[in-house]
Formats: C-alpha cells, structure tokens, sequence
C-alpha cells in the first residue's frame, strides 16, 4: 500500500532506535520468509517422497496437507508482495489463488472429517486437517479485508489476525503437550506443529504489516477498546472462572463428555487471549502513533537542548531548516560558538538569569551555515532533571530576520515617508477616538497657523481654531456621525499681514466604527498660495492683456505663414464691417485693395518691422487709410504675423483741419502782417506828411494875408499841400483795408480756441523740451471774438515764449495758460513762461513796429497782438518777471452763454 | 480880448515846427510847444488857459493818458487830439474822456484852424458859462436856509400851501420867506429866480 511507503519514510531517522525500527519494518518480510520456508520444507518433503520411507511420508502429509501447504505458500508470497508495495488491485486479484488451494485442502479434509470423529483417538495432532485450513482462509479473508481501503476492515483484519495468532499459539502448545498429560483433548482439534508455526508467522507479518499500514491515523472512533473494554474485557476475566465452574459442573455430574467441556475450556481460552492480545496490539499500535506523530511535529520546530556551557545535545529538523547544520555536525558543538556572532558574557549571563528562576527570551544575532545572517528570538528555558545529572537548558528559535526586515524597511519607508513629506511641505494630521488625541505634524501646525510644536489639545480645540482663524468647518456636516462621509477635502484661505493670500488645501479619509461613530481620521494639507498666487496673477495678466487688445484702438489680424486669417479681433469687426466668422480661414487678400494684394506670399510679413501707411476694404468697398504695423510669433513650428492697424482715417481728417486752420492763419496774419507794415510806415510817414501839409497851408495862409498875386504860386502851394493830403490819405486806405479790426465776431468757448491755436504751434513741431499746461475749464467762459485772429494773437505770444525758452540753459521749461474774468464783463487770458523774461530794452520798444530782437524777425508780431486786441476792445499787456519769466495777458469782451446759442 | 494861448504837444520837431508855422499866420495867438507830455504835465498848472494840440502816439505817457489827466485835472484847457494813427476806438475813448476835437495827420490846414478857433470860442464859451454859475452861486449863498427850502419848494413847482404844509409853517411864512429871498436875489419873478438856481447847477437833490 501506498501509506506503507510514506510511513516507512516518515518518523525514521530523528527518533532514537532508529535501526529497531528499521528492523521492525522488515518483520513482516521475516515471518513471511518463516511461512515460506516452512512450506518450502514440507514440498521438499513430498518431492524426496520414493526416497524417504513410506511412515516418514505419511507423517508429513498428515501434519500438513499438500493444498494447505501450497495455499499457505501462495499466501506468503502474496503477502511478502503485498508489503513491498505491490498494487492493491493485483493483490486483490491474486488472493483467489490461495483462496482456491485453501478452499480444496478444506474440502478433501471435510471429506475425511466423519470416519476421523468416529475412530478412535489417534495420537497424532492435526488429523482432522480442518482447523489450519480454516485458520490459513481467516487470514486470506484478513488480507482482504486488509487490503479494502477502509479503516475498519483494517481493525477487522487485526481482530482476525490476532484471532488466528492465539489459535496457533495454542495450538502449538498443546501438540506439545498434550501427548503427555491433557488426554481430554482430542489431538485431532488441534493444529498440527508446522501448520501452527505457519499460521502464526502469517498472522505476525500481517498485523505488523497492518500495524504499520494502520499508524496514521488515530481513529478513536473505530478503536477497539471501546466495546473491548466495556463489554469484552469483563467477559476475558470472566471467561477463567465461568470455564472453571464448566468443568467441576461436568466432571461432577458426567453430564456431558468431559472431553466436551475440556473443548469449550480450550475455546474459551483462545478467545481470551486473542482479545487481550488483539487490544495491547491495538492499544500499542496507538500509543505508538501518538507519540510518532507528537515527535514529528515537535521535530520541525526549531528546538535544541544543550547543556549548561552551550554543548548542543538535540537539534531538531527544525534547527537544521533554519542554521542549515544537520544534527550530525551540530551535536556536540557549543551553540553560540557555531552560530557565530558571540556576545562575550552574554550565554553566561542568561545561564545566570535561568538559574535564578527568570524567564529569557532575546533577539539575537547569528549566522547560518551559508553565512546568510539571521535575526532570531531565542527562548530559553532550564529543564531539572534527576538529580544527578545535570540540568539541560531547552532553547526555542524563532526566526524573526524577515520581520525585523519587514520593521526596519517600514521604520527606513516612514522616514523617507516623513522627509518627503516635510521637504514637500506637506502636513499630516492623525486622530484616533481611541486615545483622545490628535498629531500635528509641524507643517501641519504651520500651515494651520500655529506655532510648531505649540498646539496642544484634541480634534475639537483644533476645529475651533480654523474655525476662528479660518473661517472653515474641517469635518463636512455629518461627517461625524450618521451620514458617512469616507473622505472629504477642505480649503483654508486666509489674507495674511503682508496683504498675500494664503491658500491650503487639504484632504482627509475618516473611519467609521461598525455604530456609526467617527473614530478615525487621518489627512493631509499643503500650502497652494504660490499656485493660487500664480494663478492669480496670470488671471490678472490676461485680463489685462484682454482689455488692451480689447481697448487698444487698433484693429488686430493675426495670419498664418501662407496669409490665411487666424483672429480677427472685435476693433477690426467695427474698423472692417466684416464678423470674424465671415473671414477667419480665408486669405489676408480678401481685406486688402488690387495694389496691396501679393497673392500667396505672406503679406503681412512682407510689412514687419516700423509702422507704414497701408489701406484696408471694409466691407462696402471703401478703402479705409491705416497704419500697419506687423509682428512676428511662433506658435509652436507655425509663424504667426500679427498685424495691428490703426484707423488714419480720423487723423488725417484732423491733419486737414489743422492745415486749413493753419492756411487761414497765414492768411490772416499776412493780412495783418501788411497792415502792420502799413501802420508802421503810416505812422512814420504821416509826421512828415503832416509837417509838409502844415508848412504849405502856413505857407499858403502867408501868400493870402500878403495879398500876393502870383496866383501860379498860390495855386502851387495849394495843389502841393493837396498832394500831401492825398498822400495821408493813400497811406489811410491801405492802414484801413489790412486792419479793419474784427470781422465777425462770435462767441466762442476760449479753451476750444486756446487749445487749437496751441495744436497749430506744436503740430507741425516738437514741443522741445517744454511743458505746456492749459489751465482753463472745458467747460469755461465764453468770450466773443474773431476766433482766428484771437489764434494768431496766441500763436504768436507761444511762439515768443517758445523762443524764449530756446534761449534758456537750463531749468524746466514751462508755458502755463490760463484765463480768469476781469471786470466789466472781460476775460484774461495769460500766457506766462518760465523763460529768461524781457530785457529792459526790448520791453521799451515792445510796440514799436519793425524792432527786433530775432535775427530774420520784422518786429510786427506783438503789434500786430496789441492791435487785434485792442480791435476786440481789449488791452494787451507784457509783463517781465526778471529771473521769472515772463507774463503776457490780453483780454477779450466775454459773451454771455445765450449768444454762442444764437450764434 | 486877451492873447489866446496854444500849447502844441508832440514829440516830432519837424511836425511841432510845422504847426507853429501855421498857427502863427492867425491872429492873436500865443503858441507853447512841449516835446512831450510829462512836460507839458510839468508845466500844466502855471499856464494860463488855452488850447491843447496833443499828439496821440508820444514816448512817455501817451497822448490819451495826457488827455485823461488833463481833463480830470483842470477844465481851462480845450484838447484837439492829433493822430497819424486814428481808429474808431481812439476816437471813441478821447471824446469819452473830453477831448474837443480828434484830427487825423496829415490834415487840411484849414480844417486845423478851424478847429483851433472853435476850441478856442468853445473855451471861451464855457469860461462865461462858468461866470455866470459862479455870479448865480454867489447870489444864492446869501439866502438862509429856510429861503433855500422854499427855493427847493418853487423849483419843484409846489404852491405855496403845500410848501407850507411840507415845512410845517403856515403859507403866510411862506409869502413872507418866497418876498424875501426875490429880494435878495434881486428878480422880480419866479422865472428869474429859476434862472438864477439853474445857471448856479445847483443840485436841487
């Protein structure tokens, strides 16, 4: 069978009286060689038959029969077979060999069973040949039972094996003896001597074989002193006596036979001693396998026994798994001094301790075999035995490397766990209902705005801080209890001192108890203000880079390289007329008129660099003036040209106002300039005019009193001093026609005269360095003027001042304008820089036509001024403010807000 | 009748000669001449009254301030304004500020002495003027100040009761007040005496 094998392997070598049992395994291979042999001999016999006497012949056939000696041999070697592990099946099927023999040696003996019982009794044993037959097919029925796979047929098989053992050990007993003194037997109802000794050997190997096959297991269940003991035992120990009364009732009364009786007696006892025998076996069989088994699983714990100086005694198979030393190279050896890594004092020490009654258990270090080093809980304890031997200390291994691995790698892991998280600025928070109490690590008190290592209290107080100092409730509602939440995240925002947000964010897992309550709760924050901060301040930047793109006033076209639209931004929706739809992926062309258009070459990026004059389609066909200016990107491996166009339409409407209003200037100060010129010379020309008209109508006064008569001369004097008249009057006219004075006046708001006549000046030049400040309300008087020659009077004093400043090294120039209302319904306007003032002499002659300071100056612009003001009914006035500057007022008559209306 | 006096205000010699030249051919003129006017402000108060020929355009105070001072000043001087440079506003302002004449030069030598001898009938005329308001001043100053309120009564054509009622005396006062101040002023009808008030410019108010 095949748990033969296994169990033949198994215990084997650790136990001690290993070669016993190796041995004892070999039994059932012995007893069937006996069997064997002892059929061999009787064949032997029957074959050496014509050469043995006739008497010697029949002995041997009558001790045993042919068919009982070949079916007691088929059976041997069956068994012998079966116990080397031949196949059950086979062996079942071979079992009808010696069953067949038996069964005709049964038969032939039963045939000769009547004329037996009625001779006389014979002297011999075993004439009857039907007990060993009987006994041989018990065994054959034993192996069969033997041989199903089932635990009870294998105590049944014991049971009939035991049965037939006791039949034979009687058997043999009797055919010795009771030749001699037990005549009451008859020798025929009893085995003969080598049929005995057959049986017997038989029924030995077959419950050895049993005894081992059946070892395993311990089925207390099915285990025979059960019903042995409660009902079978008492009757063995009745049997002797209930046996005995038998016999003194028999002989007594001669009742029946004695021979009866001695039969029942006979019987009875075989059952006894079968049953006694039956149960030790059993009861040993157990026994020993219950201790085999106990060995075996203590055998594989790591257990060794050495004595007091460490001198190994026992190593287990357990040891020899963990040191990789076999029993063989560690008995004998001192411990601590194998396994390397000694400790001086250390065995010594633990020596002591067990001595003094106290419990050791350590980690150690030691070493294998192999030199892998271990890490091992080492259990000692100090077993006393007899007192004369001494004591041996029992120590038990526990390899614990892989778990102080598996701890130190979790400490090593946590740490690097903790570094990270600590350089990441990470925060951690645990908190267990269990103990009451919350951990902080210190980013987390930082970034809850604690002091690190200040915070002490629970989960409460700490909840009531962010609360206070963030405005934030940490746990969701129900998140503590009923509704569960098994994780939630959680912001903590904050304006710090400095003005800077201050944003954490933060996750948390929280466990539940099986009641609902929150008993755990474990979570992380970090700080995000700087992403915040980026974030914001990138908002920021778009939103700002929106609303100049969107209030830059320049219409923006992006194209790719090929001139196709990629944004068409909303100023070139209203400039162009076109929606973005209508023009995005379509080419550039499409908004430029026939002379622009380039026909697939990059269009725009023809025009990088400065600004151009450009012109653009709207959508009705007009050709719209722009300045171009183009940009250069690339998104990505793309180019991207970036144009803005500014609308030049309104500018260069503005540029032909200033130019008619600066033609009419000229125009008008020619005029004036002339009129200057013809006051000028009027006024000198007139003096001596009028001392020549005054001379000749003396002269002429003289001549009439004298009564002259030279009316030729008379005549002379008058035409001459008519000629000078006529003169004046020449000179009159043309003073007349250049300064008629005022055309039409109108009212007109002075800040809107006051600050085109100041774009006249600065239109067509730099301001230079000077600042011009225009203090006069929007909104401010009105005043009733000839707006262009009012102009040119401003004009010409920033021009003066503008000269003035040129002249100045140093300082920064100023012109201030500014007006204020001045009695009767006039208003001043004053022009004042900051320039170098007028020199005494020039301020003398200021009036006084054709003086100049300039080099191609005519010296007739501040007449003209004080002319045309006193023209509007105003007073011009120059005011020189030494290291100061210089002041330069006029007034006009204001009008009232009604007259612009009408006007 | 006593010698005229012409002063000539100008700054150009020639033109201050040629005017000379002209004015002497008249009669009974005796001419000054300033070459500006701050010298003829100078002088103004020692000379005797006459007729101004001022020039508008004059280094120094111009002619038109000359012209303000004078007037404001003193009333013995009638100004003809001379200019080779006259516009409207000119005008407007000398004859604002009492100029008697406004010539442009070079202008008609006739018209010149025209315009002189009618400053000077003009100044005579007002210094009679003047006379006669001092003599009719001078007359009044005699009344008393009841005669003056009853005076005040005629003028604003009241009669006698209710000049009586308003000084609170009785008309027979009023008679007897009315006999004495024609008396003293020498009239014999109620016309004279309104004469007489008017030609004094006395302010009735």
């Amino acid at each position: 069978m095949t748990e033969t094998g296994a169990s033949m392997n198994l215990p084997g070598r650790a136990v001690p009286g290993q070669a016993l049992r190796r041995s004892i395994g070999m039994a059932p291979a012995l007893w069937c060689a006996v069997a064997v042999a002892i059929c061999g001999a009787r064949l032997a016999a029957t074959a050496g038959g014509d050469r043995s006497p006739a008497f010697f012949l029949d002995e041997v056939e009558h001790a045993m029969p042919l068919p009982v000696a070949l079916g007691a041999l088929s059976f041997a070697l069956l068994l012998l077979a079966v116990t080397y592990g031949v196949g059950r099946r086979i062996a079942l099927r071979w079992l009808a060999l010696p069953l067949l023999l038996l069964v005709a040696a049964l038969v032939r003996a039963a045939a000769a069973l009547p004329a037996i019982l009625s001779g006389p009794a014979p002297v011999e044993t075993g004439l009857g040949g039907v007990v060993g037959p009987i006994a041989l097919l018990l065994l054959v029925e034993a192996l069969f039972l033997a041989l199903r796979d089932e635990r009870r047929s294998s105590q049944q098989a014991i049971l009939l094996a035991a049965c037939t053992l006791a039949l034979s050990g009687f058997s043999a007993g009797l055919a010795y003896l009771c030749t001699t003194w037990f005549v009451a037997l008859d020798p025929r109802m009893i085995l003969s001597m080598p049929v005995a000794v057959l049986v017997a050997s038989l029924s030995l190997a077959l419950m050895h074989w049993q005894y081992r096959a059946g070892r395993q297991d311990l089925p207390w269940k099915w285990r025979i002193e059960g019903w042995l003991l409660r009902g079978f035992f008492a009757l063995c120990i009745m049997a002797p006596v209930v046996c005995a009364l038998l016999l003194l009732w028999a002989v007594r009364y001669s009742m029946p036979s004695p021979r009866f009786v001695e039969l029942v007696h006979l019987c009875v006892q075989i059952i006894v001693s079968a049953a006694i025998l039956c149960w030790s076996w059993s009861r040993i069989r157990v026994e020993m396998g219950a201790h085999s088994e106990l060995m075996g699983a203590l055998d594989t714990m790591p257990v060794a026994l050495v004595s007091l100086r460490g001198e190994i005694q026992h190593w287990s198979k357990g040891c020899e798994r963990l040191y990789h030393y076999s029993a063989e190279q560690a008995r004998g050896r001192i411990k601590h001094q194998l396994l390397g890594i000694d400790v001086p004092g250390r065995w010594e020490g633990m020596v002591g301790r067990l001595r003094a009654g106290l419990p050791c258990e350590e980690e150690i270090f030691e070493q294998r075999r192999d030199g892998v080093p271990l890490v091992v809980l080492e259990q000692a304890r100090i077993i006393h035995r007899t007192t004369d031997r001494e004591p041996v200390i029992l120590l038990s291994m526990t390899d614990i490397t892989a778990r102080v691995r598996a701890e130190e790698a979790l400490r090593a892991s946590d740490t690097r766990l903790s570094l990270a998280v600590e350089a990441h600025g990470i925060g951690i928070f645990e908190w267990d209902a269990k103990y009451r109490a919350l951990n902080l690590s210190s980013v987390a008190e930082l970034l809850s705005d604690l002091a690190p290592g200040s915070f002490r209290g629970g989960l409460a107080r700490w909840r009531r801080h962010l609360r206070s100092a963030f405005d934030v409730e940490l746990i969701p509602a129900g998140g503590e209890t009923g509704r569960r939440v098994s994780s939630f995240d959680f912001r903590l925002r904050r304006q710090r001192e400095d003005g800077r947000l201050c944003a954490i964010e933060g996750a948390a897992r929280c466990i539940y108890a099986p009641d609902g309550r929150l008993v755990q709760l474990i979570g992380v924050m970090f700080d995000q203000s700087e992403r915040e901060q980026r974030a914001a301040a990138l908002r920021e930047r778009e939103s700002i880079l929106r609303s100049i793109v969107r209030t830059v006033p320049d219409a923006m076209i992006s194209t790719d390289e090929a001139g196709t639209i990629r944004t068409f931004s909303a100023t070139a929706e209203k400039l162009l007329g076109y929606r973005e739809s209508q023009v995005i992926g379509h080419g550039i062309d499409m908004l430029v008129p026939e002379r622009h258009r380039t026909g697939g070459t990059p269009l725009l990026g023809e025009r990088q660099g400065k600004s151009q004059s450009f012109a653009l389609l709207h959508r009705n066909g007009a050709e719209i003036p722009v300045e171009i200016a183009v940009g250069e990107a690339w998104i990505g491996r793309q180019r991207i040209f970036i144009g803005f166009f500014r609308d030049m339409t309104e500018r260069l409407a503005s540029q032909t106002r200033l130019a008619e209003l600066r033609e009419e200037l000229i125009h008008v100060s020619r005029l004036h300039a002339m009129g200057e010129v013809a006051a000028g010379l009027a006024h000198e020309l007139n003096q001596p005019l009028a001392a020549t008209a005054n001379f000749l109508g003396a002269a002429e006064v003289l001549l009439e009193q004298a009564g002259d008569t030279r009316e030729q001369v008379r005549e002379f004097v008058r035409l001459a001093g008519t000629q000078s008249l006529r003169a004046g009057e020449i000179m009159r006219r043309m003073r007349d026609f250049a300064s008629r004075g005022p055309g039409g006046l109108k009212a007109e708001r002075l800040s809107e005269v006051v600050i085109d006549a100041v774009d006249l000046v600065f239109a067509g030049r730099a301001a230079g360095r000077a600042a011009i400040c225009i203090d006069i309300d929007e909104a401010g008087p009105l005043v009733r003027v000839d707006r262009v020659q009012i102009q040119q009077v401003i004009v010409n004093l920033l021009r003066n001042a503008l000269d003035a400043l040129a002249d100045a090294p140093d300082g920064a120039p100023q012109i201030r304008i500014r007006s204020r209302p001045t009695g009767r319904g006039m208003v001043e306007i004053e022009v004042r820089d900051n320039g170098p003032g007028f020199p005494a002499e020039v301020l003398s002659r200021r009036y006084q036509p054709f003086f100049s300071t300039k080099k191609d100056g005519m010296g007739i612009g501040l007449s003209i001024c004080r002319r045309i003001i006193e023209g509007h009914g105003g007073a011009l006035t120059i005011e020189s403010l030494p290291g100061a500057g210089a002041a330069m007022r006029f007034t006009v008559p204001g009008a009232a807000a009604a007259e612009r209306e009408a006007a | 009748m006593s010698a005229r006096h012409l002063y000539i205000v100008d700054d150009d010699d020639v033109v201050r000669a040629s005017l000379r030249g002209l004015m002497s051919t008249q009669p009974g003129l005796e001419i000054r001449e300033f070459a500006s006017g701050d010298r003829f402000l100078e002088a103004m108060h020692d000379l005797e009254p006459g007729c101004l020929l001022l020039d508008l355009l004059m280094p120094g105070r111009q002619g038109m301030e000359v012209l303000q001072i004078v007037s404001r000043e003193s009333a013995r001087f009638a100004v003809i304004m001379l200019t080779g440079q006259g516009d409207i506003p000119a005008v407007v302002q000398a004859m604002q500020f009492g100029a008697v004449n406004f010539l442009e030069k070079p202008c008609d030598h006739r018209t010149l002495i025209t315009a002189v001898n009618n400053a000077f009938f003009q100044l005579q005329h007002e210094q009679q003027q003047r006379m006669s308001r001092e003599m009719a001043r001078a007359k009044l100053d005699l009344l008393s100040g009841r005669e003056l309120d009853v005076l005040h009564g005629l003028i604003e054509g009241l009669p006698n009761k209710l000049i009586a009622h308003q000084l609170e005396i009785s008309p027979r006062t009023v008679e007897i007040y009315r006999a004495n101040l024609m008396e003293k002023l020498g009239v014999r009808s109620l016309s004279e005496v309104l004469r007489i008030t008017f030609a004094a410019g006395m302010d009735l108010k």
